[in-house]
């Protein structure tokens, strides 16, 4: 109880502090909406010009489209620790009576909240102006999507505490590895093109490559383009291996830590 | 009188440049890791934001009207137009909002000069900032050997005024827009990133047929069309009209004019206020 009672106290204060600072946030909304209105034009020429070309249909890669912005938040999944090693506060968090993992995670799930509230569940209502059908590709895949979606979480967060401590055990500054993270994972993630459409069967092998499984397995689930039962076993693999391997490099690094202050 | 201080403004400009490309290279030197783990960074990033356009060209054959080959000029093109800033514009120089969020724009108003020429050269980074305009111009220049296009100098004296006008776009869209963190510091801080990541996500598309409304956003309220679609279209001989090729530098001049107001306006609040962002003992509020 106590632990909830921690994890819902934090999470409040991550999204009170997004909303209640000031309302600039929501132009990064308008921008986000902006950008969706954009692909799904782009969408519709690419494919609308050479339909036989797609293996999969319009109607179903526009959904992806839209998902994928609805759920960016938790298809590229980004505590907040980054910001913690560059702004010095991460002594505060060794100090704090809760395990550093939850501690970032309650934030971000705070972030999230928001964000879903003002953002992907308006965008969600308003699939049908944009001419999207939001509707899975079957009750079976909208149950998959969700199992698959809590294990891209687990996934990606787990990612996070390995760029986290390779940016401690390489001493290097903390944007610099979020770069070569956000390159890496644009390409490979599917998070923007769906890998059914890359050329030359690239998505076949990026299926089985660990980036596949934070966005690709439950947007491809739930738009019936990729095989629920191997996505699934894929992304439990990946999570067996990646949080072990998480939590060794954190714990042979986190002495390694340094605050200076921001 | 006049000429004389334009004449000074100039060396000083010059010397200051100068300057920075001596600490530029001193940096590299200082730490071959630290460096290139920078410079490679950054040209991924900027590849991997072109590389997917790319690769739908080559799954579709093209996207819409254009070519696989004419894709590829146009990603070429936007890294050089991003290159460029990264050049001339570098430690968040491009990036105001962070600038003035952090309280830093106190650092570029007490230098011994106007704000402007602070602005103009205190992110010039010849060396660490090359990566994506090396990669832009190969790229470039493959997509226009297969694509037979005969270049002379007024083509390339073209090439080079549609790639200053874009970067003075994406760089007076920035300060627009980080004009937001003279009254919200610590909310706008990182607006530039939202706005800049915008730039770079939409950029690498053609925009033909996207419908009218959503041209005239791209050209104006997000003016990623201005970046490489529209310079590329002049470039490639694909815009009709004569007067095409006045239409980036004209928008540069508008976004410039607005931009500038717009800061001055909150540089002036700025000079009321203050930054309240540090707390005595170092730490950011």
């Amino acid at each position: 109880m106590l632990a909830l009672r921690q994890w819902r106290a934090t999470a409040w204060l991550a999204g009170s502090a997004t909303v209640g600072e000031s309302p600039v946030f929501l132009l990064d909304y308008l921008l986000r909406a902006l950008r969706v209105a954009v692909l799904l034009s782009l969408w519709r020429i690419v494919i609308g010009a050479r339909p036989d070309a797609s293996p999969v249909a319009l109607q179903a890669v526009l959904c992806y489209a839209l998902l994928a912005e609805a759920f960016a938040d938790q298809l590229y999944v980004r505590t907040t620790i980054s910001e913690a090693f560059w702004q010095g506060s991460i002594t505060q968090y060794f100090l704090r009576p809760m395990l550093l993992v939850p501690q970032f995670a309650a934030e971000m799930l705070g972030g999230w909240v928001v964000n879903f509230a003002l953002f992907s569940l308006p965008l969600l209502l308003a699939a049908p102006l944009f001419g999207v059908d939001v509707r899975p590709a079957s009750v079976l895949a909208a149950a998959l999507f969700g199992m698959s979606l809590v294990l891209a979480i687990s996934v990606g967060l787990a990612f996070d505490f390995i760029a986290a401590a390779v940016t401690v055990a390489l001493e290097q500054p903390v944007w610099i590895v979020q770069w070569v993270r956000q390159a890496v994972t644009v390409v490979l993630a599917g998070s923007v093109v769906p890998l059914t459409l890359l050329p030359w069967n690239l998505g076949a092998v990026l299926e089985w490559l660990p980036f596949a499984s934070i966005a690709w397995a439950p947007l491809a689930i739930y738009t019936g383009m990729g095989h629920a039962v191997r996505l699934i076993a894929l992304q439990v693999v990946w999570a067996a291996v990646l949080w072990p391997l998480a939590g060794w490099l954190w714990r042979a690094n986190r002495e390694k830590v340094v605050g200076y202050g921001g | 009188m006049a000429a004389d201080g334009r004449v000074s403004r100039l060396r000083r400009m010059l010397a200051l440049w100068g300057l920075y490309a001596r600490m530029d290279v001193l940096w590299i030197a200082r730490g071959l890791k630290a460096s290139a783990t920078f410079y490679f960074g950054d040209l991924l990033l900027g590849l991997s934001g072109v590389t997917w356009s790319f690769l739908l060209a080559q799954r579709f054959g093209g996207i819409g009207e254009w070519s696989p080959h004419q894709i590829v000029f146009m990603l070429g093109l936007a890294l050089v137009v991003r290159g460029s800033l990264e050049i001339g514009f570098s430690l968040n120089v491009a990036f105001p909002s962070r600038r003035i969020g952090r309280g830093q724009l106190d650092h570029m108003l007490l230098m011994p000069q106007p704000l402007w020429m602070t602005i103009a050269t205190d992110g010039f980074c010849p060396a660490s900032g090359s990566g994506q305009l090396l990669a832009g111009s190969a790229v470039m220049a493959w997509a226009l050997r297969a694509l037979g296009l005969p270049i002379g100098a007024g083509w390339l004296a073209l090439l080079v005024l549609h790639v200053a006008s874009a970067a003075v776009i994406m760089l007076s869209f920035a300060y627009l827009w980080a004009s937001l963190a003279f009254v919200a510091p610590r909310a706008a801080e990182e607006i530039n990133s939202s706005t800049m990541r915008m730039l770079e996500q939409l950029k690498p598309f053609p925009l033909d047929g996207v419908g009218f409304g959503l041209t005239l956003g791209l050209m104006s309220v997000v003016p990623a069309g201005f970046l490489a679609w529209l310079p590329s279209r002049v470039l490639l001989g694909l815009e009709p009209s004569p007067s095409a090729w006045l239409w980036t530098p004209l928008a540069a001049l508008g976004f410039a004019a607005l931009a500038t107001g717009v800061f001055r306006a909150g540089l002036g609040r700025y000079a009321r206020t203050g930054s309240t962002r540090y707390l005595s003992h170092g730490f950011r509020r």
